[in-house]
């Protein structure tokens, strides 16, 4: 309810003025007598520069309207009697009890921006602590927060690493392509046999398990050399990757 | 050897995961049966032995459940 209009000039008491670029209606709560009672106001001028909202008493009474003035206030009637405004006296000034209603999506809108805006500024405070620092200062006006908001980059902060690649381009194709193997042990019990470790060889592609026991690591490189023995007789295939951790075993010259 | 080689970044155990995590089932698994049937600790090769005995005829999740 609000549409441009060419400029238009309003004078002020003063003499100065003003230009009015708009023309809508507003809504508004009054006070009367402790009750409050919604108002729609219409044909009102957007005058940017204006610092008060006036409402002019002869537009009122052209409408129709009868304003009644008293030592220390006023009243506005409408046409059957009935008082639809009053106002108090401020020196020579007569204040309407009145609170304009902003545009209601426009506000949650700002509002949300505002806190989001906020808590940017306070180099993303949590917003619990921001609406407590609302209630001490003036002039943030963070009414409603939306303690649940979640800030991406807050999230992202807060991650210790970047996700895994969920493709895993490390794997085995066809047999034998990759193998995993690594040693566990020493146990606290050496078997019959003696061994002390073992060690296992997994193939990537089919997940197949080998496993040697050993009596020390140094048995590692010997027991490797079996497996692929018997694994490229078996298969056909040759193994490619090997892939082990850096343990002593596994660093030696010989592999 | 003509095999390539890799390994993991040293004190990087982690991105050796599929081995360790086999060598762990395989243990868990071998560990069990011994206290189960409640042999003696010196048998621990024999039960590693069957545990991946076991561990290749179970499905595993890498062959879309068939077994190797």
């Amino acid at each position: 309810m609000y549409e441009r209009i060419s400029p238009r000039r309003v004078f002020m008491g003063d003499y100065t003025v003003l230009e009015a670029i708009g023309k809508g209606s507003i809504q508004a709560t009054m006070q009367m007598g402790g009750q409050l009672t919604h108002t729609t106001i219409t044909q009102v001028l957007h005058v940017p520069k204006m610092k008060n909202n006036l409402i002019s008493v002869s537009k009122l009474i052209s409408e129709g309207f009868k304003v009644e003035f008293y030592k220390d206030g006023c009243k506005v009637n409408n046409a059957r009697g009935i008082v639809v405004a009053q106002a108090r006296r401020d020196k020579n000034l007569y204040l309407l009890n009145m609170k304009v209603h902003k545009d209601m999506a426009h506000i949650t809108n700002s509002l949300e921006e505002s806190a989001m805006l906020w808590h940017e500024r306070f180099g993303h405070f949590n917003m619990a602590s921001l609406k407590k620092l609302d209630a001490m200062v003036d002039g943030m006006n963070l009414k409603e927060v939306t303690l649940h908001h979640i800030c991406e980059g807050w999230v992202k902060g807060k991650h210790q690493r970047t996700s895994f690649p969920k493709d895993g381009a490390t794997k085995a194709s066809q047999l034998l392509e990759i193998v995993h193997t690594d040693v566990c042990g020493p146990m606290k019990t050496t078997s019959h046999a003696g061994a002390r470790y073992f060690l296992t060889f997994i193939d990537d592609f089919s997940r197949k398990t080998h496993v040697y026991l050993l009596k020390a690591k140094g048995e590692t490189f010997e027991k490797l050399k079996q497996y692929k023995a018997l694994m490229e007789n078996e298969t056909g295939h040759k193994i490619k990757v090997l892939r082990s951790d850096n343990e002593g075993e596994f660093v030696s010259k010989k592999i | 050897m003509w095999i390539q080689r890799q390994r993991s970044p040293p004190y990087s155990p982690q991105q050796n995961g599929v081995a360790k995590r086999a060598n762990r089932t395989i243990m868990e698994c071998a560990r069990s049966v011994i206290l189960a049937q409640g042999l003696e600790l010196e048998f621990w090769g024999e039960a590693v032995n069957t545990a991946v005995y076991i561990k290749n005829r179970c499905p595993t999740k890498a062959l879309d459940s068939k077994n190797p």
